[in-house]
Formats: C-alpha cells, structure tokens, sequence
C-alpha cells in the first residue's frame, strides 16, 4: 500500500518581513487524522505560517504541500484564520451562500454547516448583529463548507464563553473522530493537552518541539513530602543517586518511575523518616511548554 | 468563475450602500440635467443653463444628456462603487475568507471586475431610463413630437457611457487594492476626480502647453470628450473635445485595461494580512 500522502508537510518553511524574521526554517509535518496543536507565545509566528499554508501569504523561502500537491489548491481544506470575518450587511445564511460559491460547493451545504454548529436559528439575522461566539461559530461553519479533510483552525476558542468552548472542542473531537485531520493553534495548554495528538511548539518563528503531548511532558516522576527534609533527601541520593533527586517547594522531586514508591518509602521509613505525601507527578503541558519558550517571556 | 460571480452579484445586490450610489446617481443626474434647466426655462429667469433652452431637453437629446455626467459627477459615483466592492474586504478582513475558499486569486478578481463592471452598466442604464421618462414628460408637457434617437445611437451612446463607467469603476477597485481600504481610495479618488482634474483644465492648461498637451492623454479628459462627440453639452463640467471621439474611446478603453492588469498583479502580488 502506498503511504498516504501529510495533509500538511513545510520544507525549511521561512517568511522575512526586512531584517525581521518571522518564520524561521520550519519542518512540519502533520499526519492523515490527527488534530495537531500549534503552540506558541503571541508573535511566534503561528498565524503566519498557517496564512502561508493557505496561500495567503507568499513565503520567503522554502515549501508547502498539502496533501502532496503544490500551493495554490486548498481542495478539501477549510480554515479559520485569526478570527471571523464576514460582511456585516448579510445575514449569516446569506455570508455562508456567498462562500459556498466562492468554493464552488452545492448550497445545500449552507443549512447542513449550521446545523453543525448550532447556528440555524438565528442564521437569518444580519451578522452584525451577532455576538462573538456566534461570529466565532460561523466561522467554523465557513471552515466546513467543503467537508474538508484539513480543517486550520487559528485560536478557534478565542472570545467563546466556557460553553462555547466545550461546544467547540466537542466539534474538534468530532472531526477527529471523523478522520478529518486538524491543525489547531492555540495558547489554551488545557485545551491542547485534552485535544492533540501531536504538538508542534513554535519560538521565535523556529520549531522547538514537535512530539506527542506525553513526550512533550516529559516521564512520570515522584513527588515526596516528609520530614526531617534534609534525611529524607540524604537517604533519597543514596538510594536513587544524586542526579535523581531535587529538593523544591518544600519537598522532593525524584526523577524514578511511579512503580518505585513502594521501595522509597519502606527506606524512607526504615530510616526513620516521617513520609507525609508520595505521589505520582507529571509535568502539565503548561510547565513543559514554559520549560521550552524560556518560562513566560513572551518576546 | 460562474460561482464567483454569483457570490460577488449576492454582495453586491444585497448591499445598501449600493442602492444608495443608485439613487444618488439618478437624482443628481435628473436634477442638473432635466429639473434645473426646465425649472430656469419655465420660470424664464435665465441662468446658466436656461440657454440651453427647451430642445436640449428633449428626448432626441437623450444620448448626450445621459452620458454627460460621467466625465466626472457620476464618475466620482462609479470609482465609489469600485472602491466598496474591492476596498470593503480589505476593510473587513474578508479577503482571507475569500481566498481559503477558492485561493485562485486571478478568477476572484476577474468575477470581481465582471460585476462591477456589469453594476456600472446598469446604473449607465438606469440613467438612460430616467432620462427618457423624463424628457418624455417634458416634451408631452411642453406639447412637442417626441423623437428618440436612432437605436445605432442610442447603443454607441450606451457602450460609451459603460466604457467611462467602467473605467473609473476599475480605477477605484484599483484604489481599494493599492491602498487596501476604503476611505483613504474614496478620498483621494474624488481629490483627483472633482478637483485636480478642474484645476488642470481651467487653471494649468491655459496657462502652460505641456499641462493642455497632458490633458490630452488623462483619462477624465478622455472621457470628457468622448462623451462631447456624442452631444453632451459642453458647458457640463468635464465635457470638452480636447481629441476626437475615436481616439478618446481608445484611450478610455486603454486605461480601463490597464487598471484592470495594475489592480490584478497587486492583489496577486501581495500577502493578505
């Protein structure tokens, strides 16, 4: 069998605006049916990639495919790029007709994209008259006008209210669910971690990470309170070696597996110290993602 | 394209501003060129334009009298239309929108051009049929034959009129993508069409050769004259044989041409951002 072709695959991808480079070099690559996080600080370059990955920007240097082809073709791919846009004159219905031509699919499509996003209802009013969230889920309608199998979707929780985010990360699972392959940028990590496959990180216009979020955070370690802390941590490094043991906000970070609690804590014990807390710990994406962009400087 | 054009027609038929340039155009064009000269003729007060007497309003005058405003007050209407068609999606971000649907850039800009040139055509008709119904109503008032102009006229008269339309139609959809908005293209058009024009033609040109020999080659008095060569008066602002007709629909078309290209390889050009 053939491989399948990336939906998304960019060569040394780069855009420079005069001395400042905005995309730097970037290989990506994301794969048939998985919904791929794009993540990174403001300015990073997100939004300009994925612009440059529809055709909207011209890159500097470098390639893009989508699914194998060259630029210019965005067959099967809808997008929703840095927040809605439509003409405020037209009602909802009569915006997604207007794209639905412009995408040359049937218009019977209009009422079935709605439907997807809750918005029948109120489809015949003027979209100026929308609120965020509901601009926001036209959006998304738009992006699925041509029952895409690469939706783009660039910060698609931006100005949603709690529900309307769980709505839309209902609708990602439900793509993803459906084969449909999604690139989603964002800066929510909840919203990441729940939702990806795969997370691209993305610095200063170049990739810094591109891995599973498991990967991405990094193993599973121990987290342990007891005291004496000075005994608890001496016994740790004599146990488990110096390099595996980290004394921080008032406890131990031990870099062993899970399945070594036990063990700690019968010498922890036996050398009569008092064990208070000994739990499984894990990096949140959030950490992982700080630990990656230089903590929360967002230059 | 078909599809394209359907979406720009919904756009653009659907949009108020437009019917508002309609009726705009309509009634300044009634009102200078049919109610101010019949009110100064039937009041008998004179003016600059009561001279133009009675027969000036008459239906076989239709030609003349529907083409005159386009050199430059209905021309200024129809680089607004430009604008708003092309301008406006600057203006609302909805180029991207656009452009993740169909990301041919060429065949939007094309279905683009065709409707608002297609628009410019029906407001050049709207103001012929307004002018017919008026000077019909004139000449039954005034008890005189109604004699229409030849139809070979009349279609040389309407073609003229859609080329000039179109022309500065063009000019403001390429305004809109130059300068990616509205209001900075809708200012300046009208800058260049209501005032530097004047100022050249009445000031610089008398006054300097090499400004009357430029005039000769700008598309406002291009148009001026083209629509002279068909009976516009030409006391209307803007209407003046400074070439013959012939060499004035050549240069009008020439210009619609290469605003059309310009506007094409800018937005082709250019990232949306």
């Amino acid at each position: 069998m053939e491989p399948m072709t990336a939906p998304v695959e960019t060569r040394r991808l780069t855009k420079r605006y005069g001395t400042l480079t905005a995309v730097d070099a970037l290989d990506l690559t994301v794969r048939p049916g998985e919904v791929y996080g794009f993540l990174g600080p403001n300015g990073a370059g997100k939004t300009t990639t994925l612009r440059m990955l529809l055709g909207l920007i011209r890159p500097t240097s470098g390639e893009v495919r989508l699914f194998g082809g060259p630029p210019g073709r965005l067959d099967g791919v809808g997008a929703l790029i840095e927040g809605p846009a439509f003409y405020p004159y037209l009602s909802g219905r009569d915006n997604l007709r207007v794209l639905a031509r412009h995408a040359g699919v049937e218009p019977g499509r209009v009422a079935a994209v709605l439907a997807q996003v809750e918005l029948a209802d109120r489809a015949g009013d003027r979209y100026a008259t929308y609120s965020l969230g509901m601009k926001q889920r036209l959006g998304v309608a738009a992006a699925l006008l041509k029952d895409p199998r690469l939706v783009v979707l660039d910060e698609p929780t931006n100005g949603l209210d709690p529900a309307g985010m769980a709505d839309m990360r209902k609708l990602v699972r439900r793509l993803g669910a459906e084969g449909c392959t999604v690139l989603l940028s964002s800066h929510l990590m909840t919203e990441v971690q729940e939702l990806c496959d795969r997370v691209g990180v993305i610095v200063h216009g170049r990739l810094v990470a591109e891995s599973t979020v498991a990967e991405l955070r990094g193993d599973r370690t121990l987290r342990l309170v007891a005291a004496p802390l000075e005994a608890a941590a001496a016994r740790a490094r004599s146990l488990l070696g110096p390099d595996a043991v980290r004394v921080t906000d008032g406890g131990l970070d031990l870099a062993v597996p899970p399945e070594r609690a036990a063990e700690v804590n019968a010498a922890l014990v036996g050398a009569g110290i008092a064990v208070s807390e000994l739990r499984p710990d894990e990096r949140s994406l959030e950490q992982a993602f700080f630990d990656l962009t230089g903590g929360n400087d967002h230059g | 394209m078909a599809d394209n054009i359907r979406a720009e027609t919904i756009k653009l038929v659907r949009r108020p501003a437009i019917w508002a340039l309609l009726a705009i155009a309509l009634s300044l064009s009634l009102t200078f060129t049919y109610l101010i000269p019949y009110a100064g003729y039937a009041g008998g007060t004179g003016g600059p334009r009561a001279d133009r007497g009675l027969a000036a309003l008459l239906p076989d005058h239709l030609v003349g009298n529907s083409i005159g405003g386009l050199p430059v007050f209905l021309g200024s209407l129809m680089l607004i239309l430009g604008v708003l068609a092309v301008g406006s999606e600057y203006a609302w971000g909805t180029w991207k929108s656009v452009l993740t649907q169909d990301p041919l850039r060429p065949r939007v800009y094309a279905a683009k051009l065709v409707t608002v040139c297609l628009a410019a055509l029906s407001g050049v008709l709207a103001v012929f049929a307004a002018g017919a119904a008026t000077s019909w109503v004139i000449a039954l008032a005034e008890g005189r034959p109604v004699t229409w102009p030849g139809i070979g006229d009349l279609l040389v008269g309407v073609g003229a009129g859609w080329l000039i339309a179109a022309m500065w139609t063009v000019l403001g959809a390429l305004l809109g993508i130059a300068l990616r908005g509205v209001a900075l293209p809708v200012g300046l058009g009208l800058v260049w069409l209501l005032a530097v024009q004047n100022l050249l033609a009445l000031i610089a040109a008398p006054l300097l050769e090499w400004v009357a020999q430029l005039q000769q080659a700008l598309p406002g008095p291009n148009a001026g004259a083209l629509v002279a060569a068909l009976g516009a008066g030409t006391e209307t602002p803007g209407v003046a044989a400074v070439v013959g007709g012939g060499q004035a629909g050549v240069t009008v078309a020439a210009y619609l041409l290469v605003f059309a290209a310009l506007g094409g390889m800018l937005l082709r050009r250019r990232d949306i951002l």
